[in-house]
This record gives structure tokens, C-alpha cells and sequence, in this order.
């Protein structure tokens, strides 16, 4: 694919800070000579052009450049991060990647993995000698899909001159959210900052050092980091605007940011790593209603679900059925409620609870436990139970040691004049591990 | 032991019930859900409880007796199932 006007672009914004990577300082012209470097580096080791091509890292300058130079070559890219390694046989096979790029204390290095190419979404892809990308769903309530783009269509709407910002890459370099960040921020002169791990103290530490703008994050890093008040040891007031998304928002964490940092725009993000990254408008500062959509975008809602038709949406799944209908409706499986041309996510339909026939949403308790001085988190879930199906359970990080049953009596409790019968927990257990993935997003399985 | 078990199950009882009741109304004859009005919720919710207090399993399908007709019937369930827990 030519992303000449992208490499163009990068080119007049020269000396600004293209990206910070650890303590490296990597200006667009710095970036660029990684670029070119890498495109050598791609001609010495035969990786033509339609090749699927595996490349392992996080943001760092090598990475960048070889990415810019892969889509240059017209490759399907497939993004692996350190946090799947335990995954990565499995997902290299499924997105039967031929070759794989890693970088050895900074020295690119490629080998090939002697794979053919089979599937019929990968051949018409290729075919076309656009650019691809692979993804995998973050497999938080079920085994991992892999998500085919056509990166030609993908990068469209960066062509769009947009405000950017120093912006955290807090989301990974396998995620449409980060990748999002990656070329929009590359696209309007702005500078990424990848932080050394996405652990609370130098995610803090990066923004006071780097002083970062933008942080895109999740509902679970900011409870956390409200919790342990970790964000008061470091100077955050470079921080103009967070964005959120992945999953729901606990209207007890936000109003608790709210508070706690009065200066900072706060932002509901949508998208889903089958569709990308939509517009989305919150109603303003404090809500958790939003309108989502943009150019190229249509949303529907049929029985309380969100169905979103998109340009920019995945040509398939490498590994599931194909989930659009026949007008190219994609079912979210997300159930909201609206008002006018909002929308308020309420939670997944897999998710909720179904006690003897009435409806409960994880959320709605988790809102309620999220209250108790006690809970630092929690996640709330179906338990099979043979006389109404399923019942409420509750699992719970604690802030002090507690016994169990005294927990259960506190909790039922609280939740008293707060939750109808049905939905206060039945089954209670305690947990000091955290409750949510290397990515910052609640394990419900 | 059966001493034991009998106060702590009274005491999970009242815990779970939705009308105000005593101690000592609570007899061998009591009909937890037409004497104590127990909803289905409330009977999950104290089967949940007896589990974790006596450490046992409640298997629905595996009890004879109607537990829930008399409180004889629901402490003989639980001291069968602790003995087979050993």
C-alpha cells in the first residue's frame, strides 16, 4: 500500500518528538531513517510482498519503522506482544503467518516459519496487494478470533487532518485501540509515549516525566489507580484528557476521576478490534451517554443491542463464522439503552445473569459493591443454580483481610435498600489477585 | 455436635428469613417456607449459607426427604452430610 502521503506528512514535522520509547527520544526524522533502515532490512531478508509477517514488540522506534515498511511492502501484518507469548504458536497458526520479525537488543531479526496460505479471506486480500492486518480478540469471555483488515481501508480516515496530542500508548501494540493511537497520533505530527510497562507507578512516572496529554486507558486501570491513590505520588497536571473505553465505566469510578482530577477532560471511546476505532461524543463531562458513529459509520438498535455497519470493518474472521448479516450489520452483542442520539452501554448479553427469568446486569451490582469501603474490586458473574437457573456471585478484592461469611453479611447488608432480592450476591469468595488481564480488562469468564 | 449444628442452622435461618421470628419459635415441626414464608431466593440463599458454614454440599437432587417441610428433616440432611464429609 502507498502510505507515501503518511511518510510525506512525517516528513514536515522533522525535528518535533515523533515518539518516546523508555528513555529513547525519537524525532519524525529519526523515525523516518528507522523507516527506510527497515525496508532494507525487509529486501535482505526476502519478505515479499503478500506475506503474512508476524512482528513481536511493543513501540519502540524499530518496531514503528518496521510496521510503516511492512505496510509499504504490502504485507499482512500480525502485531504480537509480550503479554501473549504463552498464546503465540497457537495464534501464529491460525493467522498462518509465513514469516516472523523480532528484535534482538535492538537488531531486526527474521525467520520464516515454512507456512502456506490457505484460507479464502487471506488469498482475496492478498490479491487485491492491499495491506493487512491481523488481530486477535482479547478472548476476556472466550478463545481468542482472528480478526482480518484490509489496512488499506483502515488508514483512510488518518488522512483527515485531526488534533492530536502527546499521547501514552497505554493500550498494546496488538490492540485496534492502540494501534489507533499509533497512526493518528503519527498522522498529525504528535508524539507517543510508550511507557516501560503499563504497571501504575510508570504509567504515573512517564506522564510527569514526558508530560504526557492524552492517556487512553481502561475503566479498570483508573479504579485501581484511584484506590491506591497511586496518582498523587507524581505530577499529573499535564494530563488535559483521558479516554476510556474497552468495557463498561462504573459511574462510582467516574464521578470518583471526576473529583479527583477537576481539570482533566474526560472521554467515553467505542470501538471493537472487529470494526476499529468509531467517533464518539460523550453527552458532556460527567456522562456515561454517548453518541457513536462518524463518516462511513451506521448504528441501529434492535431489542436493546447495538448493531453497527462500517467502511472500516473487518473482512472476516479467520477462525469464527462470519458475524455480519446480509446488509452488513454487525450485531455488538452490546445491550444499551438510549436517549435521542445517545446511547448508554449497559453491559454484554453474554454476560448478564438470568435469575428464575428476571435480568441482571453485572454492572448494575458491581456499581453497588464498588461502594463498600471494603471492596477495592470486584467482579460480578452467573453461578449455575438448579432452582432458578443462575444466581448472583460475587468475586472480591479486599482492602483488609475480612473473613468471608462476615463479608457475605456485609454485603447483603449494603445492598439491602440498593438492589432488588434477586440481584444481591448469593455466593461470595475473596480474591488477592487482581481481577482484571495484563490488559486492564475484567475477567469474566 | 447435633447441638451445634441445630443452633447454627436456627441461626442461619432467622439470617435468611423475611418475617420477624424468634429463636426459640424455630421447633422440630416449623415448615420453613409456610411458617417462615422463605421465597426461592431466600431458600438459595440459605442453602448458600449451610454450605459454607458446615462446609458441605447441598445436592438437590440427591435429597429423599422434603428438608423444607420441617426443620427435623433439614438437621438430619445436614448432620448426613457432614458424616459422609467426614
Amino acid at each position: 500500500m502507498s502510505i507515501q502521503w503518511l511518510v510525506e506528512r512525517m516528513r514536515t514535522y522533522a525535528d518535533r518528538e515523533a515518539l518516546i520509547y523508555g528513555e529513547q527520544i525519537i524525532t519524525y526524522r529519526m523515525l523516518l531513517e528507522e523507516y527506510h533502515t527497515n525496508q532494507q532490512c525487509l529486501k535482505n531478508a526476502q519478505i515479499k510482498s503478500g506475506e503474512i509477517v508476524a512482528i513481536e514488540g511493543d513501540y519502540s522506534p524499530e518496531v514503528v519503522g518496521t510496521v510503516l515498511a511492512l505496510i509499504t511492502n504490502g504485507n499482512i501484518i500480525v502485531p504480537i506482544s509480550r503479554n501473549v507469548q504463552h498464546l503465540k504458536s497457537n495464534l501464529l497458526a491460525i493467522a498462518e503467518v509465513q514469516k516472523c520479525i523480532d528484535f534482538n537488543e535492538n537488531f531486526f531479526r527474521a525467520y520464516s516459519l515454512e507456512q502456506s496460505v490457505n484460507h479464502e479471506l487471506l488469498n482475496d486480500l492478498i490479491a487485491t496487494s492491499h495491506a493487512g492486518l491481523v488481530l486477535f480478540s482479547s478472548g476476556s469471555t472466550g478463545k481468542p478470533k482472528a480478526i482480518l483488515h484490509d489496512l488499506d481501508k483502515l488508514l483512510e480516515k488518518f488522512k483527515t487532518n485531526r488534533d492530536t496530542m502527546r499521547t501514552m500508548t497505554f493500550l498494546l501494540f496488538d490492540h485496534i485501540g492502540g494501534l489507533n493511537t499509533l497512526f493518528h497520533t503519527l498522522a498529525n505530527g504528535g508524539t507517543i509515549i510508550c511507557p516501560k510497562s503499563r504497571n501504575q507507578h510508570d504509567v504515573c512516572a512517564a506522564i510527569e516525566s514526558f508530560k504526557v496529554e492524552l492517556l487512553p486507558t481502561t475503566p479498570s486501570f483508573l479504579n485501581l489507580l484511584l484506590m491506591t491513590k497511586k496518582y498523587k505520588d507524581y505530577d499529573l497536571s499535564s494530563l488535559k484528557m483521558i479516554t476510556y473505553g474497552t468495557e463498561v465505566m462504573p459511574e462510582s469510578t467516574l464521578r470518583r476521576i471526576l473529583d479527583s482530577m477537576p481539570n482533566v477532560e474526560l472521554r467515553q471511546t467505542y470501538g471493537l478490534s472487529e470494526l476499529g476505532i468509531l467517533r464518539a461524543k460523550s453527552q458532556n463531562r460527567g456522562s456515561l451517554w454517548v453518541s457513536v458513529g462518524g463518516e462511513g459509520v451506521e448504528t441501529k438498535i434492535v431489542d436493546n443491542l447495538l448493531y453497527i455497519k462500517s467502511e472500516t470493518a473487518m473482512k472476516g474472521y479467520l477462525n469464527a463464522q462470519d458475524p455480519f448479516d446480509k446488509q452488513g450489520w454487525f450485531n455488538t452483542e452490546d445491550e444499551v439503552v438510549t436517549d435521542g442520539k445517545f446511547i448508554r452501554i449497559i453491559g454484554r448479553r453474554s454476560e448478564i445473569i438470568n435469575v428464575g427469568g428476571r435480568k441482571v446486569y453485572p454492572a448494575e451490582v458491581e456499581e453497588v459493591l464498588l461502594q463498600m469501603p471494603e471492596i477495592r474490586d470486584v467482579i460480578v458473574k452467573g453461578q449455575p443454580n438448579p432452582w432458578l437457573g443462575q444466581v448472583v456471585a460475587v468475586i472480591a478484592n479486599v482492602h483488609e483481610p475480612l473473613d468471608l461469611m462476615e463479608l457475605k453479611q456485609r454485603i447483603r447488608l449494603f445492598c439491602e435498600n440498593k438492589l432488588e432480592s434477586f440481584q444481591i450476591p448469593v455466593y461470595v469468595s475473596i480474591q488477592d489477585i487482581e481481577l482484571f488481564s495484563d490488559r486492564f480488562k475484567k475477567i469474566r469468564k | 455436635m447435633q447441638i451445634n449444628i441445630e443452633t447454627c442452622l436456627k441461626a442461619l435461618i432467622l439470617r435468611n428469613s423475611l418475617i420477624e421470628i424468634t429463636y426459640e419459635s424455630i421447633d422440630e415441626n416449623t415448615d420453613l417456607i409456610n411458617d417462615l414464608a422463605l421465597d426461592s431466593m431466600a431458600i438459595v440463599n440459605m442453602f448458600a449459607d449451610i454450605e459454607a458454614e458446615f462446609q458441605i454440599e447441598v445436592d438437590i437432587d440427591s435429597i429423599k426427604n422434603p428438608i423444607l417441610e420441617k426443620f427435623q428433616y433439614l438437621k438430619e440432611y445436614v448432620l448426613e452430610q457432614k458424616k459422609k464429609g467426614g
